[in-house]
């Protein structure tokens, strides 16, 4: 099985589309912080405006954490493409290049393999996750310094700097669970698709649009919205409220590794069966 | 008709003669600037304790310097919010400038007995409409401040004074009228009811200062 | 001495919704045989090869690899086997040295780096072995299609259509290869084909198959034999005719019958005397149609194919 894994890896990180999702964790970071650099003064002042009729302020809000907390609304739609971009091609890659021809007619479990795909997958999906945060907190730090945190989430929130790096640890400790059930749900369509285009953008599609039918119609599917896991996407937000909902953070944990592993396991009964007509 | 005559007499006397002797405003006013002005300078340590709707952030430590005549500096190592009107700045500034001072009444404030004087600055340029100033006479020291600004609405300040050799407050909450604060759209995807947190329009809002540690005049 | 089977196909059957795409098929290979594995475009070769690597299940029928069921025992089935499935296809944006270490992890060899070097050297790509296969002509492609086979030292290779899609030059060296593999190797070879002449030049035993089912299944000689021919009778009524031969000698010479047609294997003299035979049992001739060699029935099979 390692030695499955390894090879997976080996496959991932040879290909030009990984580095595509590389790349543009490195142009988003730089883009946010760049935005930040030249704009981020003149949106401080307009939240803030309100408040200088009774407030003086003192202190740096435009900081590293800032810069590192923007960086996370990527985790909605951004990284999940980035993502579904190599784990939507993991199946349906090796059947459209007709390369499923060479490897499961050797000694090899189809079980195993799926598996060693996918905890290939789940391993540049942490490293994207990972890159995400080291990027945005080591650039933002050389280029803004540290400072107290300010959220925006229907009040303004503001952090002290020592109440901060453990709920960005949690946030993206929760943004890998996310993205583990975007990955498990692109790799599921692609185990019933023979070319790789179809996972990669109906996964992405499907999220989209369930998120957007349950935002618009949110009377109707009120009741089953604790229950999909679209629904808990941006929940990383949870950990910057003052006082984090627990209970809520572990239901939603538990829907998405619900999610995950049954996505995954649908993925692996089906193909252990599945016909390799190409 | 004695009794009618008797009734007149002692109905002018209630209502055209205070029932107390007038006290002086200006004499009321230069005693706690006289009492003020013993201090030079002074460093202390803050608490500030922030008690708004829309805002949340824990109590914040600062450090306050104080330089004559009305010079307040506030340092802290993270973000620090302060109220624009915090007390004893906004009274020092009113006790140095032109206007005019009318002693109105004696009221009970924090259990304290006070006097209540009204100060209308002169000065057209000034922000200050009219400001209440509840002073405990015997220690010449403000208890309580109310003051109606044409910018910014009306706060009320409230001090607490502990036994300190230069009576310097420990305690100062500032309490004003927020209006509606504006915030960025909201982010779709949000999980929470913003209906919940975002104000709809005015709110109070109350800011808590505890002083301690004053180092005075070194 | 009895040979070991190394493939025994038994009745086996696979649809794709309404087509049945294999029917009851069954044949079986010997150790040491060099099996053809014939038949027209869509006759249901590869459908077959497909289910001998588990490609595709059955849908009834048993398939015994080695003396052991394949569907309780692939593990042990497929590591004695080297497969090309139709058009080699590997990881394009690899060498062909990292594609063949990557199968070869997979199938757990031993001394990877030497083996890689040894079977590209055999195929003679040997000078190419770290160039990205995407620059790789078809029959490089070809060759190393066979590389990949042997990484394992299996005991049985499954080639389908090895030549497909390949000019005279790269015909020739196949062909060659698989003179090396069958002669100094001594590997068992299973090799489909739609083209007879490459059949008749490498194997020893074959089977033809059309629409899913076995045509005729045997040793390339027999089947072959110039002596002995296939001779298609059309006649007015066919119930007739198999009602006048069935107490005859004539029915040993019968095989086969589709339409209006008798199929019988017979020496060309013994024509006129069966013909003779339907006339004075009543019956109309409308053709008789000699089948010189198995090629021409080969022919008719596959212009019957595209026809149809």
């Amino acid at each position: 099985m390692t030695e499955l894994v390894k090879i997976e890896l080996f496959k991932i990180f040879s290909r030009g589309r990984t580095y595509i999702g590389i790349g543009a964790i490195v142009v988003i970071v730089l883009a946010i912080i760049t935005g930040v650099y030249l704009e981020g003064q003149t949106a401080m002042d307009f939240v803030f405006q309100s408040l200088k009729e009774n407030f003086i302020f003192q202190g740096n809000l435009i900081n590293a954490y800032f810069i590192t907390h923007l960086v996370l609304n990527t985790l909605w739609i951004h990284v999940p493409i980035l993502v579904a971009l190599v784990t939507g091609d993991l199946i349906a890659g090796e059947a459209n290049s007709g390369t499923f021809r060479l490897i499961l007619t050797r000694p090899v479990s189809r079980t195993k393999l799926l598996a060693a795909k996918f905890f290939a997958g789940w391993i540049y999906t942490i490293s994207l996750v990972l890159l995400m945060a080291v990027l945005s907190l080591g650039l933002g730090i050389i280029v803004f310094g540290k400072g107290d945190l300010i959220v925006f989430k229907g009040t303004i929130n503001i952090f002290e700097e020592n109440d901060i790096l453990w709920r960005f640890a949690a946030a993206f400790g929760y943004g890998i669970i996310t993205m583990t059930a975007v990955a498990s749900f692109s790799f599921l369509l692609s185990a019933f698709a023979e070319n790789s285009i179809g996972p990669i953008i109906g996964s992405i599609a499907i999220i989209i649009a369930i998120t957007i039918i349950t935002t618009v119609g949110n009377t109707l599917t009120k009741p089953i919205n604790p229950y999909l896991f679209t629904t808990y996407l941006p929940a990383w937000q949870f950990f910057f409220d003052f006082e984090p909902n627990y209970a809520k953070i572990f239901h939603a944990i538990k829907v998405e590794l619900i999610y995950s592993a049954v996505f995954l396991l649908i993925a692996i009964v089906y193909f252990r069966k599945k016909d390799i007509l190409s | 008709m004695k009794s009618i005559a008797v009734i007149i007499i002692l109905l002018n006397f209630f209502i055209l003669s205070p029932v107390y002797p007038q006290k002086d405003a200006g004499k009321i006013l230069k005693a706690v600037s006289e009492k003020l002005s013993k201090i030079e300078n002074y460093t202390a340590d803050v608490l500030v304790k922030i008690d708004v709707e829309t805002i949340k952030i824990k109590d914040r430590k600062a450090k306050v310097i104080f330089r004559k005549p009305d010079k307040f500096e506030f340092k802290s190592d993270g973000f620090i919010l302060l109220p624009k009107n915090s007390g004893q700045g906004d009274f020092l500034k009113l006790l140095n400038q032109q206007s005019t001072a009318l002693y109105v009444s004696e009221e009970i404030i924090n259990k304290i007995k006070t006097s209540l004087v009204k100060i209308i600055p002169t000065d057209p340029g000034s922000d200050v409409i009219l400001a209440e100033l509840w002073v405990d006479v015997a220690r010449s020291l403000v208890v309580k401040m109310k003051t109606y600004t044409k910018q910014n609405g009306s706060y009320t300040v409230n001090f607490f004074y502990a036994m300190h050799p230069f009576d310097l407050p420990d305690k100062i909450v500032v309490e004003f009228d927020l209006k509606g604060i504006k915030l960025p759209a909201k982010l779709s995807g949000d999980l929470e009811d913003l209906s919940k947190h975002v104000s709809k329009g005015n709110t109070k809002g109350k800011v808590t200062l505890y002083y301690s540690n004053y180092v005075v005049n070194k | 001495m009895e040979k070991e089977i190394f493939i025994e196909y038994w009745k086996v059957s696979k649809s794709f919704r309404d087509i049945k795409a294999v029917n009851e098929l069954s044949f079986t290979i010997f150790k040491g045989d060099i099996y053809g594995f014939l038949g027209p475009n869509g006759s249901g070769k590869s459908t077959s090869i497909r289910m001998l690597l588990s490609l595709i299940s059955p849908d009834s029928g048993t398939i015994r690899l080695f003396g052991k069921d394949l569907s309780f025992h692939r593990y042990q089935t497929l590591s004695r086997i080297g497969a090309l499935i139709e058009k080699p296809d590997f990881y394009k944006y690899l060498s062909a040295r990292k594609n063949l270490e990557i199968l070869a992890r997979i199938s757990k060899v031993k001394n990877i780096s030497r083996k890689v070097d040894e079977v590209l050297d055999l195929v003679g790509l040997l000078p190419r072995a770290d160039s990205k296969v995407k620059t790789f002509s078809q029959g490089m492609k070809q060759r190393l299609g066979i590389a990949q086979t042997l990484l394992h030292d299996p005991d049985l290779i499954i080639l389908d259509e090895p030549a497909n899609g390949l000019d005279p030059q790269g015909h020739k060296e196949i062909r060659m290869l698989i003179n090396t593999l069958t002669t100094e190797k001594k590997i068992t070879l299973l090799m489909s084909s739609h083209l007879l002449n490459e059949i008749e030049e490498s194997c020893n035993r074959m089977i033809i198959i059309n629409k899913g089912s076995k045509v005729v299944e045997g040793e390339v000689k027999s089947l072959l034999n110039t002596e002995e021919m296939n001779v298609e009778f059309s006649l007015d009524d066919v119930t007739k005719a198999m009602s006048a031969i069935s107490q005859t000698q004539w029915s040993n010479y019968f095989y086969y019958t589709e339409g209006s047609s008798l199929f019988f294997k017979m020496n060309q003299k013994e024509i006129p005397e069966l013909a003779t035979f339907f006339i004075q049992n009543g019956l109309k001739i409308f053709s008789i149609k000699p089948l010189r060699t198995l090629e021409e029935y080969f022919i008719k099979l596959t212009t019957d194919d595209r026809a149809g």
